[in-house]
């Protein structure tokens, strides 16, 4: 035990640096595996450095269990609401028999009571089924699935790109309080929340359009994407992701602008930093180190619901720009009303959203000593 | 007249605990015990003063007594009745011998019978809460049900500490003094406008204040429309909580010697509570020492000032320095922290620190006992004696 | 007793938006080394501006120090560039504040934030740095200081984190140091406990003290001679004897009978209860102070003559300085102040909305009408 308090934790960050290596060149088939170990290294970390914090994690975890019920118990009265069943299409088809659709019910016991159905539905969900996808003739988790990952990788890298961009522009404004730079970056930062998402999107297509193509249009991935190399690959799939990217991450950047900018004001009041100056040091060291340092911790808790804002920003320009998400899966089962695919594409944007809230207020934790320590 | 010996308020045996987290990530909370035990007399027309550090429960105490915090235990009897009171302690009696009687039957664990004669003092302590409550509920004010709080709120108000905050930005003055007259219907139409302009009189305020908001006004200024307020209803007692502490010297003056003056027009009592012992010795007839959660002194300021008895009252007021350069003595200087009140020190919870301390200082917890001169303190080893 | 600091007519004027600020309007005092100087005074005195003047870290905009001299060991610190200024705070000056609980940074451990004043001013390693940093908390009397040294702010009580923050402003060993309201926000067991150190530490330490407090008790005990502040301006300065025993000054002679002292009788011979000699009304309004003696609108013995200038500061006994006609006739002359682009942009705001066209006839060169109304 004693040397193990010894050894410094923050060497496991190597396996972390690892497994994003391996995510990186392995592709996207070993994503669950990675995040398998992810998961259980921090709990590792955790039971290790604060049990309590484990069991706090634990806890909230467990919080979301009635939730992601909840979303299940709305998504299949949903199904149950909307006349007919999935088959009940095919009745007109001349060649599919009435023996051959009452198979196929009984095969998805859709001719049992609906309480038996919504357990039966519950424990498929628990497992990853969410039912069987009419337009696209496969599971729902198969499609779902894919498009998730699509999606988390876009939201992410906005929310990163929004992050690097908000923070040093929020701290330029507020050190600059009232004169013109203010200004400016208010100004962006207000352009940014006025601007509809769908509506940047199709202005920065038709700019990249009209000057010569030179970022692709639409998509996640090139014609031949299939033969390139891994690195090859990587950088394809970020040309196709900038354009969503800043559009997504502009509307973002603008709200976290105006916090960062806010809370440094705040921060740059307060008595600690005067205290700083007092001691001769240096206005930058005051700003970055001792002002920046107490200002980000609003921004982290933020995170979480920035997260849900992302992911249902994403969900427009998804569409915009052909990039094979959620949202865009959501909006053509909809209009087919494909039930199964729009309530398994419903919990899983749930689930995303509650485990990434969670991650956030880990990080809180992380970062404040006042939190991490108690 | 009433006379100045009638108890107006009787606090008895007050508690109150609030919950506290016992970290961010827990959900387990343990309990701080604000106030442990209170018991102390408010006569009618007279200022007790309540002193004491930071985090010693003085806060508490007032506010339990208007019943904005719900103390756990305990009861404040308003105007009281003593065979009321007395009829009531016996049934109080009675409950804390059945509780202790519960608590051995459940801590015999489940032998044959234990689970009827719980539930047969579970029945004997419910029938005793409900009479208690029916018989005290006249007079004990946390006891009241909804109409008689409305009738309580009439005779007891409060004067809060910070002048900024406790006034509504969205009143005019008029409207913030004239609120509690117009819902009680003491004063109706021409005659609330009058009132209302006889207590800004009162309190120093121009009559041209009435129809101002209180942003317009600076902290002294709004702390008299404060008192005003509180006085409006004619009240028997206000509690003041630390009702100078956030302005300046000057201002604080004037503050005190208004709420002086006050107290013979309209024969009011005070429960005067305060941190800074030469305010509350200067405008009180008693003083109450507390420290974490219970009273250890109790007497005229004339003795507390002059022959204080208990260790802690002693070192506070050696710790007061002198508004004077030829005094330079501090003799006492209590070492160390007031402790946490989450988990304070066994016993006597000011033996860690008192240089008096003896063998059951840490063993016994004190209680408050009185002297011939109507001095009481909580001490098993008192230095003077 | 030689002066290590002499502030010479020190203005600090805040430049708002149509309306001029006059915080610090002319305050001149010396501080002997090893002397304690408490300067009192209520808020909005200008008493804790007065000590960020000292330290140059008044917020510009929208403040400004618009005139004087600050010698320290006689050197103007007002004169020379930031970079030197920095090597001065923390070092020849250090500051400690009325809030422990907000002036420590909740993020960093105290080890740290000690030891970052030492690596700014000293040639010091890490390591060694937390070492001296402990070295300092054993000597404000802390417990255990090797382990408190990893501890965060939070964990430590208000008189602990007064210690802590002694002992950042102790650990380059300054010449002066500003101690603002240090002990207000405690309560009076731990404010003796911090009153007890600090005296202890200036005589082994032989600082000078620059002690602001409104609580007159504090300065009786704690210092050695006293500046009493009125709407920016001092209005008398003595020993901490002459102004107890013998104060001159209305103001001063007011804000001593406002305090009640302990043990003092309630009741007067006649049986009605004692009031205290409070001052009547409240501080002027800094946007515009009264055009003579700041004081005049409250004072009992305002002569006709207190409304129409404004007295100098006058030595009328051998270290007694006072401002008031009661005791000589000088008037004060204001030395010209350049209110320098800030003024003028506030002159033309001001113009704007009161809708004058063209600067008044007085109001273009003086800065008195801006103020002044």
């Amino acid at each position: 035990m004693k040397a193990l308090k010894q050894f410094n934790w923050r060497l496991t960050f190597i396996l972390d640096i690892l497994a994003i290596i391996m995510l990186v060149s392995g592709g996207t088939n070993l994503f669950f595996a990675v995040v398998l170990t992810e998961g259980a290294l921090w709990m590792v970390r955790l039971l290790w450095l604060s049990p309590a914090m484990l069991s706090y994690i634990l806890r909230r975890l467990a919080q979301m269990v009635p939730i992601v019920l909840a979303v299940l118990a709305l998504g299949f009265a949903l199904i149950q609401l909307a006349p007919g069943d999935m088959f009940s299409q095919m009745e007109l088809d001349p060649a599919i028999s009435r023996d051959q659709l009452e198979m196929f019910r009984r095969q998805f016991r859709l001719d049992q009571p609906w309480y038996a159905q919504f357990f039966q539905y519950i424990w498929n969900a628990l497992q990853g089924d969410f039912g069987f996808s009419r337009t696209y003739r496969a599971p729902v988790f198969a499609i779902v699935g894919q498009r998730a990952w699509n999606t988390i990788l876009l939201s992410l890298t906005s929310l990163v790109f929004a992050w690097v961009l908000s923070i040093p522009m929020g701290v330029f404004a507020a050190t600059n309080q009232y004169n013109w730079k203010d200004q400016f970056v208010s100004i962006f930062a207000f352009f940014g929340l006025a601007i509809p998402n769908f509506f940047l999107a199709f202005l920065l297509l038709y700019l990249i359009s009209s000057t010569g193509n030179w970022l692709p249009l639409g998509g996640m991935t090139s014609v031949g994407f299939r033969n390139m190399t891994a690195t090859q690959q990587f950088f394809d799939v970020l040309r196709h992701m900038i354009v969503p990217v800043v559009v997504i991450g502009t509307s973002v950047m603008a709200t976290l602008t105006r916090v960062m900018r806010g809370e440094m004001l705040k921060i740059m009041n307060e008595q600690y930093v005067t205290t700083a100056r007092a001691k001769g040091q240096t206005e930058n060291k005051v700003v970055y180190m001792h002002a920046l340092r107490n200002a980000i911790n609003p921004m982290i808790t933020l995170l979480g619901f920035q997260l849900g804002n992302v992911m249902s920003g994403a969900a427009l320009v998804e569409i915009v720009v052909a990039w094979p998400g959620l949202g865009s899966v959501l909006l053509e089962a909809v209009l087919s009303q494909d039930l199964y695919l729009v309530v398994g594409s419903l919990v899983y944007g749930v689930v995303l959203l509650v485990i990434g809230n969670l991650l956030a207020d880990i990080a809180l934790a992380l970062v404040d000593p006042r939190v991490r320590i108690s | 007249m009433s006379s100045k010996n009638e108890t107006l308020i009787d606090i008895r045996g007050l508690k109150k605990t609030f919950p506290v987290k016992a970290s961010v990530f827990s959900s387990k909370s343990i309990p701080l015990k604000a106030v442990d035990g209170v018991n102390v007399q408010i006569r009618k027309g007279e200022t007790l003063g309540l002193v004491g550090e930071s985090g010693c429960g003085k806060t508490t105490v007032g506010r339990c007594v208007l019943r904005l915090y719900e103390p756990d235990r305990g009861r404040v009897w308003l105007d009281p009745d003593p065979a009321v009171v007395a009829e009531v302690e016996q049934f109080d009696l009675e409950y804390e011998q059945l509780q202790s009687q519960l608590d051995d039957v459940i801590a015999g664990g489940r032998i044959r019978g234990a689970g009827q004669k719980s539930r047969e003092l579970k029945n004997r302590i419910r029938k005793n809460r409900n009479t208690a409550r029916r018989k005290a509920m006249q007079q004990d004010i946390l006891s009241m049900g909804p109409d008689q709080m409305h009738k309580m709120r009439r005779n007891v108000q409060m004067v809060f500490q910070d002048p900024w905050a406790s006034l509504n930005p969205q009143m005019v003055v008029s409207d913030i003094i004239g609120e509690g007259p117009y819902t009680y219907g003491t004063h109706k139409g021409a005659r609330l406008n009058k009132w209302v302009m006889e207590l800004l009189d009162k309190v120093g305020l121009p009559r041209n204040a009435a129809n101002r908001y209180p942003h317009e006004f600076s902290g002294g200024q709004r702390q008299r429309i404060g008192i005003a307020r509180a006085l409006a209803l004619t009240p028997k007692l206000i509690v003041c909580d630390e009702p100078v502490s956030a302005l300046d010297v000057s201002v604080q003056a004037q503050i005190i010697n208004l709420l002086i003056s006050l107290q013979d027009d309209f024969e009011l009592a005070y429960l005067f509570i305060a941190h800074d012992l030469s305010v509350v010795q200067y405008i009180s007839d008693r003083v109450a020492v507390m420290y974490l959660g219970k009273i250890v002194e109790l007497g005229t300021g004339e003795q507390l000032y002059n022959n204080p008895r208990h260790p802690y009252t002693i070192s506070l007021l050696g710790s007061i320095p002198v508004a004077d350069p030829e005094i330079k003595t501090q003799e006492r200087i209590l070492e160390g922290d007031v402790p946490s009140p989450v988990n304070p020190p066994k016993g006597c919870t000011f033996h860690p620190r008192c240089p008096n301390r003896i063998d059951s200082c840490s063993q016994i917890i004190p209680v408050l006992e009185k002297s011939q001169d109507g001095h009481v303190i909580a001490c098993h080893n008192p230095p003077n004696g | 007793m030689d002066n290590v600091l002499e502030v010479k007519d020190l203005a600090t004027y805040f430049f708002m938006h149509d309306y001029i600020i006059r915080a610090v309007d002319g305050v001149d005092f010396t501080l002997g080394r090893g002397e304690t100087l408490g300067i009192v005074g209520e808020s909005g005195c200008g008493k804790s501006i007065t000590s960020m003047s000292m330290m140059r870290l008044v917020p510009d905009p929208p403040g400004r120090i618009i005139s004087g001299e600050i010698s320290l060991k006689g050197r103007d610190i007002l004169k020379i560039s930031e970079d030197e200024m920095r090597k001065v705070r923390g070092n020849e000056i250090s500051m400690i504040f009325q809030e422990p609980m907000t002036s420590l940074n909740p993020v960093f451990t105290i080890g740290f934030q000690i030891s970052e004043v030492l690596r700014l001013h000293r040639d010091i390693g890490k390591q060694d740095a937390i070492k001296e940093a402990a070295r300092l908390l054993r000597m404000v009397g802390m417990s255990d200081p090797e382990e408190r040294v990893n501890e965060y702010p939070f964990q430590l009580s208000g008189g602990l984190r007064q210690r802590a923050m002694i002992a950042i402003a102790m650990a380059c060993e300054p010449t002066v140091m500003i101690a603002d309201e240090p002990t207000t926000a405690l309560d009076v067991t731990i404010q003796a406990q911090i009153l007890r150190l600090m005296r202890q530490l200036k005589e082994t330490k032989d600082t000078s003290i620059a002690f602001i407090t409104h609580d007159l008790a504090v300065i009786a005990s704690f210092t050695d001679r006293v500046m009493v502040m009125y709407a920016g301006v001092a209005v008398e300065t003595s020993t901490v004897h002459e102004i107890f025993k013998n104060p001159l000054h209305p103001y001063t002679q007011g804000l001593l009978g406002s305090v009640p002292v302990l043990g003092d009788r309630k009741v007067n011979a006649d049986g009605s209860r004692k009031l205290l000699n409070a001052i009547p009304g409240s501080l002027p309004d800094a946007r515009r102070f009264p055009r003579g003696c700041r004081f005049a609108p409250r004072c009992p013995k305002a002569m006709k003559k207190c409304w129409e200038a404004e007295p100098a500061k006058v030595e009328v006994a051998p270290g007694h300085q006072v401002r008031c006609f009661l005791h000589h006739d000088e008037v004060r002359v204001i030395s010209k102040r350049d209110l320098g682009a800030a003024g003028k942009r506030v002159l033309k705001n001001q113009q704007k909305i009161s809708g004058k066209k063209k600067g008044s006839a007085d109001g273009s060169k003086t800065d008195t009408p801006i103020a002044r109304n």
